[in-house]
């Protein structure tokens, strides 16, 4: 037997692929006589037997009238005795199903056997033989309702009349309804449509016309399980695509990975060669970046501060210069002071006519010295004796030696802001209700050791295009608002927006003076920096905006400290 | 320099002065006033001398009439005339002209202090009497007869103020700048508009209203530093007014449009400048006597 094994499985292989829409055109000749329907293996439409021998489909007995417990035949109208189950305890007609089945699934030549793949596919299942539990069953007896390897069901069909017995692939197995768990005598054959029942939808035709789901809604069973395997099938498919765009965004991750960390990348050149190319990733060359930005600030540092040095330098040098020329004149001025001192005192010893003689000679010589006199009282000694050298650093690392720092700043803002109160303010100290600016006012206001030269332009909405010519060389903006005046705090909005964008002040420290805090109800700090976007509008450059009252100065002399750190490096030693 | 110069003028004020005064009552057997009453000089220039003079007195009765603004002039001058000596029978013409003096010593003060209380009156929406000066000034620079479209608006700048509510713009002068731009119009049409038509040309144009409030604050400063006692003093009636400071206010603002023009200035942006300038000129017309603060459109 296992040395034809190969030659068996094929022989034995008697199957047809068992699909709903495979029917023979012959079987119509088996058909119920009474609806002239074909008959079939299941359902309404079995084969029955009456006792007189006719045979008639389920489904026309149970429409014929019972006449005591008996039937009558439609042919010969012969009583046929019906028990307690009814038309279903009539036996099939057996020897017509057989023949239908014949009709339906001719007998396959011995000759076709599985193909490889659905061999495959049926191993695939992992069903066990229930021959053998250590084989894996391919085949499906559909008579004996068992699972088979193929080398067990040709043991165990191996007699003629067993070999008759249909055998499908596992998976083509025909879909057997199981016994209703009510009523263990029928079959499960509809679905129970309604949503108490959800939880067991499942009734046979007792349960549906008597039992639980008595005028329930239903439907068959096939075509309700074939609604729930479209929709599993749908789901899979959305299943399916969902994974796919997990998958996608899973390689694009992957890919900026790779996008990241650099690495090896083949390009292929024209003539078709492929090279590897070293690829940098970008967290390399933001590290290239940050080492060039330093890089480049340490040579920026080594400039600035070389040219301060070479500045020092050159000051000490003109200093120390001026102070040996100085320090010549003075021993020239000594040994001449000497000089006269000597020739005084030989004058002296000299007798009375000789120092008569002398006389014009020696007054001329004292006359010279006193001038000589005048002229040395009259240097400026408190400078060249001044041994410090104050140095101040300027916000751009250069260093400022001498005693003031001079800054040169622009007051801008709307008409009735407050601009020119605040400049007379800074200036003198008292508050004079001014007239309107026309064309600008200019002071110099020194605060520390800064000397700040205040350039304060009109705000007329006509002059407003002439502010440009201001902005030249301009270290500070100060921007005045009138926090009291809410309906025009847009328009100041939009000069400053305006002047933020100039490229000539891209530079300059921009001072907000938000005016007149002292009016009940004006907008407070928090509100225009809301209102003015400026924590987004100023980024990118110093800017601070001071709280202020123009009448009592309150306020002012904050913002313009602000201004002074401004022009002085932090850290930078301040002068008193 | 300066120290001396201090060192100077305390020595001269605190000694000097009045030693030298000593020495000519001594000389002439009259006192300063009576001096200054019988010199025959012009009329201002003896006003501005008796002022100085009260000013300068140790008395401080004597000074208060220098600078009192509602004083009562006849009973001043009888009482000076007891503190100083004089007898009205041997000086009658003392008492005449000292009085008409100090009558126009107080009028000056009286024009200072009515312009102070103008300029310090602020500007105010609430106040109908103002806002009803404000549409009349409207209707006075707009001779068509253009309607006042709206109390708040672009139309404003039309006329020269800085924005849409020319409220603001009165913040340093007060009611006394809108006083005086109205009287301007009210007074003298026809030069007011002359100068306003001037404003607006397209290159030596200038901010009208605004330009005109700068000029009274000129005039206010002008007037209280007593710059204008010259021409004040000379006037024929004994008793002039705030009308006669707002003429001179008329006259300098149309002689600075002129000068604006003849200036020929690049832009706005010199408005400083050309003020300054026009600023000195008139100081300097202001030193000499007899200067007459009148246009000639206002002689007639």
């Amino acid at each position: 037997m296992a040395s034809g094994g190969n030659r068996d499985y094929r022989t034995v292989s008697a199957f047809t692929p068992l699909s709903p829409n495979h029917h023979h055109p012959d079987n119509t000749i088996l058909e119920c006589r009474v609806c002239n329907e074909v008959f079939r293996f299941q359902g309404d439409k079995v084969p029955r037997l009456l006792m007189c021998g006719h045979t008639c489909c389920h489904q026309c007995l149970t429409r014929l009238p019972l006449h005591g417990r008996a039937l009558l035949c439609p042919f010969d109208r012969q009583p046929t005795e019906i028990g307690d189950s009814g038309v279903w305890g009539l036996k099939k007609n057996f020897a017509l199903l057989e023949l239908l089945e014949k009709l339906q699934y001719p007998p396959v030549s011995s000759s076709t056997s599985l193909p490889d793949n659905v061999l495959v596919r049926e191993l695939s299942l992992l069903i066990t033989c229930d021959e053998n539990e250590q084989h894996t069953a391919v085949l499906f007896c559909t008579v004996c309702s068992t699972h088979l390897c193929l080398e067990c069901s040709e043991s165990t069909h191996s007699t003629r009349t067993l070999a008759r017995h249909k055998r499908v692939p596992i998976s083509e197995k025909p879909r057997e309804n199981p016994k209703c768990a009510y009523h263990p005598m029928h079959l499960v054959e509809f679905a129970c449509l309604e949503e108490e029942c959800k939880s067991s939808p499942l009734m046979c035709y007792i349960c549906k016309d008597y039992g639980r789901h008595m005028k329930h809604k239903h439907a068959l069973l096939e075509s309700e399980a074939e609604n729930v395997r479209t929709s599993i099938k749908s789901a899979v498919q959305h299943i399916r695509s969902f994974a796919e765009e997990v998958n996608d965004s899973a390689r694009r991750l992957g890919a900026v990975i790779q996008q990241i960390e650099g690495g090896v990348q083949m390009l292929e050149s024209s003539e078709g060669e492929t090279t590897t190319q070293q690829v940098l990733g970008t967290a390399e060359k933001a590290r290239v970046k940050i080492k060039a930005y330093f890089n480049e600030l340490r040579e920026t540092l080594g400039r600035q501060e070389m040219a301060a040095l070479a500045a020092v330098d050159t000051h000490i040098r003109e200093k120390l210069c001026s102070l040996r020329q100085q320090q010549e004149d003075m021993a020239v001025l000594m040994s001449q002071i000497s000089a006269v001192c000597h020739q005084c005192e030989t004058t002296l010893q000299q007798d009375d006519t000789k120092i008569l003689l002398a006389k014009p000679e020696v007054s001329n010589l004292l006359e010279t010295l006193q001038k000589q006199q005048q002229q040395f009282l009259d240097l400026p000694d408190q400078m060249v004796m001044e041994p410090t050298i104050p140095i101040t650093f300027t916000k751009d690392n250069r260093v400022h030696i001498g005693p003031k720092i001079e800054m040169r700043v622009v007051t801008l803002g709307l008409d009735g802001a407050g601009k020119t109160s605040i400049l007379f303010k800074l200036k003198q100290n008292e508050f004079i209700p001014t007239i309107p600016t026309i064309g600008f006012n200019v002071e110099t206001v020194e605060y520390k050791n800064f000397k700040f030269t205040i350039w304060d332009v009109g705000g007329q909405h006509k002059i407003r295009p002439l502010w440009k010519h201001y902005y030249f060389n301009t270290q500070a903006v100060i921007f005045v608002v009138d926090s009291s005046n809410r309906e025009r705090l847009d328009e100041a909005q939009g000069e400053l927006v305006k002047l933020v964008q100039e490229k000539e002040l891209k530079e300059a420290s921009l001072l907000i003076f938000a005016n007149k805090q002292d009016v009940e109800g004006c907008a407070s700090i928090e509100e225009i920096t809301e209102q003015f976007g400026l924590l987004k509008l100023c980024c990118n450059r110093s800017w601070h905006l001071q709280a202020c009252d123009g009448k009592s100065g309150q306020g002012l002399a904050d913002g313009v400290e602000w201004l002074s750190r401004q022009m002085v490096a932090s850290g930078a030693p301040e002068l008193a | 320099m300066e120290l001396f110069y201090n060192w100077w003028t305390n020595l001269y004020f605190l000694l000097l002065r009045p030693m030298l005064k000593l020495l000519f009552k001594w000389v002439t057997g009259q006192c300063e006033l009576l001096r200054i009453t019988y010199s025959n000089s012009h009329q201002a220039d003896r006003v501005k001398r008796i002022e100085t003079s009260l000013r300068l007195s140790r008395n401080i009765e004597l000074q208060k009439c220098a600078d009192n603004s509602d004083l009562d002039v006849t009973v001043s001058v009888e009482r000076i005339q007891v503190v100083k000596n004089i007898t009205p029978t041997a000086h009658p013409q003392f008492q005449v002209s000292f009085k008409d003096s100090l009558q126009r010593i107080a009028a000056y003060n009286q024009i200072i202090v009515q312009a102070e209380n103008l300029r310090k009156t602020k500007f105010s929406s609430d106040n109908e009497d103002h806002e009803e000066k404000l549409t009349k000034l409207w209707h006075l620079y707009n001779a068509d007869g253009a309607v006042l479209p709206s109390r708040v608006g672009h139309h404003w700048t039309e006329i020269g103020f800085q924005g849409d509510d020319p409220a603001t713009d009165f913040r340093g002068m007060g009611l006394l700048g809108l006083e005086q731009l109205i009287f301007f119009a009210e007074i003298y049409p026809q030069q007011a508009l002359n100068v306003l038509s001037q404003s607006r040309h397209p290159q030596f144009g200038f901010s009208f209203a605004i330009v005109g409030i700068n000029m009274t604050e000129m005039c206010v400063t002008l007037l209280n530093k007593r710059q204008f006692r010259s021409y004040i003093y000379s006037f024929e009636k004994p008793d002039p007014g705030l009308t006669d400071f707002h003429r001179i206010y008329c006259h300098i603002f149309h002689g600075f449009a002129q000068y604006w023009l003849a200036e020929r200035p690049n832009s706005i942006m010199e408005f400083g400048r050309v003020r300054e300038d026009y600023l000195q000129k008139v100081r300097t017309l202001l030193s000499a006597d007899n200067t007459l603060l009148l246009s000639e459109f206002q002689q007639s």
